[in-house]
């Protein structure tokens, strides 16, 4: 299997691919739908809500990565790319997103009461591998028998995304100044992350060996 | 707070700095990673060394150093970021945040509007080459090579933090000038103190609430790991 990443000219797309790398999973740059091929598409993400829309827009990716959800394609997006698969942004003066997830991605401090207008850093990690299985994300890739991750993950954002309805899918962010927020969703072949993977060290690379 | 360190970048190789001035080499930019990754440092700012003399070959050397750069720990990346074509020169390399000095001093609003544009207001630092003179803040501005005025608002408005570099006490083992923060009008979790940072200071800062410390000589010169520094 060769992942495909989304490349829209931004973003940190080699740090992506040194961390599949390193994992031994094959990845490759995707410029265009046509040469689109993969049970797996990333959605990397550094960048700003504006221009990423206008580029997936005008490469004919917005309608690809919807139809690709109903075809049962797993889309991961992180960051950026977590925040592009809701239904709107506030980011950017307001952006219509794909609407993959039932869910807004708002400026943090329009909605946290302690005046946090970003966040950037460290926050700790847990997950549970059965949280895949009990939200219907199927991984026929078995690179790890782990089970748990323990461990701390990177993010720097100004912008969050809020789930519209309460539910097991999404993890809120450990930290109660911005626990409204979702750190890490899963909903069928979706997966979307606040944070970013491939800068979070060991820990980023166990959370991508277990669910690529 | 974040323990994070800086790794000047000059001619394809990495730099410690004292004082602004003297220059301790360090080795191949990735070997100074590798270090700094195995230290369990939170993040690494590289800056290349430019002042008003930068030219377009060495420019793309120190990119292509940078885009083969293997890495899993956040990086920030700043020096020469001067004009349009240069941020369209970084835009697909493996780095999360843009660090820009010379722009936030001469206030050049175009080219901050068009990097947040593409990167997102979360990617912006500034920096401020600082140090006190007569218990008033003064500030170096690398591409005039002399000192300027800066305009807080407009620093405060466009960056998401804030790195004061103490130049004056950089390499000082705990030098870092407090009195520059008490002068600066900037909120204080938007700070990233760096120049003379140690241990004492280190833990001073988390007091004061800022967002992080970058303790580059500590690190470097004596083989620490960063769990001493990692209070709170």
């Amino acid at each position: 299997m060769i992942i495909d990443i989304i490349d829209l000219g931004i973003g940190n797309i080699s740090s992506l691919q040194n961390s599949l790398h390193r994992l031994n999973i094959l990845s490759r740059r995707v410029d265009s739908t046509q040469a689109l091929n993969s049970d797996t598409i990333l959605l990397p993400g550094v960048g700003a809500m504006g221009v990423y829309m206008n580029r997936l827009e005008s490469k004919g990716f917005d309608s690809y990565i919807v139809e690709a959800v109903k075809s049962n394609v797993r889309v991961i997006g992180i960051c950026l790319g977590f925040q592009v698969l809701t239904k709107y942004s506030e980011e950017s003066g307001g952006v219509k997103c794909l609407g993959l997830i039932e869910g807004i991605t708002h400026k943090l401090s329009k909605v946290t009461k302690k005046n946090i207008s970003t966040h950037n850093g460290w926050e700790e990690f847990f997950f549970d591998r059965s949280l895949l299985q009990t939200c219907g994300y199927k991984n026929n890739y078995k690179r790890t028998r782990k089970n748990y991750i323990r461990g701390r993950v990177f993010y720097n954002h100004e912008y969050g995304v809020i789930p519209e309805m309460e539910s097991n899918q999404s993890i809120q962010i450990p930290n109660e100044k911005i626990n409204s927020f979702s750190s890490l969703y899963v909903n069928k072949n979706i997966i979307g992350m606040q944070f970013h993977p491939e800068k979070s060290q060991h820990t980023g690379l166990q959370l991508l060996s277990m669910i690529l | 707070m974040r323990i994070g360190a800086t790794l000047l970048l000059k001619n394809g190789f990495c730099y410690q700095s004292y004082g602004w001035k003297l220059l301790r080499p360090l080795g191949s930019l990735q070997n100074a990673v590798d270090h700094l990754e195995e230290y369990c440092i939170d993040e690494i700012a590289i800056i290349r060394l430019c002042r008003n003399n930068e030219n377009k070959s060495s420019l793309m050397a120190d990119l292509k150093l940078i885009k083969d750069l293997d890495c899993m720990t956040p990086i920030a990346f700043g020096g020469g970021l001067r004009d349009i074509q240069t941020i369209e020169l970084v835009k697909n390399l493996p780095i999360e945040r843009l660090i820009f000095s010379s722009s936030f001093i001469e206030k050049n609003q175009k080219l901050l509007d068009y990097a947040v544009n593409i990167f997102g207001n979360q990617a912006i630092i500034s920096l401020l080459p600082l140090y006190l003179d007569d218990l008033k803040i003064k500030c170096f501005c690398p591409s005039l090579s002399k000192d300027f005025e800066i305009d807080m608002e407009f620093i405060d408005s466009l960056s998401n933090e804030v790195i004061i570099y103490d130049i004056k006490n950089e390499g000082n083992f705990d030098g870092f000038e407090m009195k520059i923060l008490e002068q600066i009008k900037i909120p204080t979790s938007k700070i990233i103190a760096t120049g003379g940072i140690g241990d004492l200071k280190s833990r001073q800062l988390y007091e004061l609430g800022i967002a992080a410390t970058y303790i580059d000589n500590t690190t470097l010169h004596r083989e620490y790991s960063t769990s001493y520094f990692k209070v709170g």
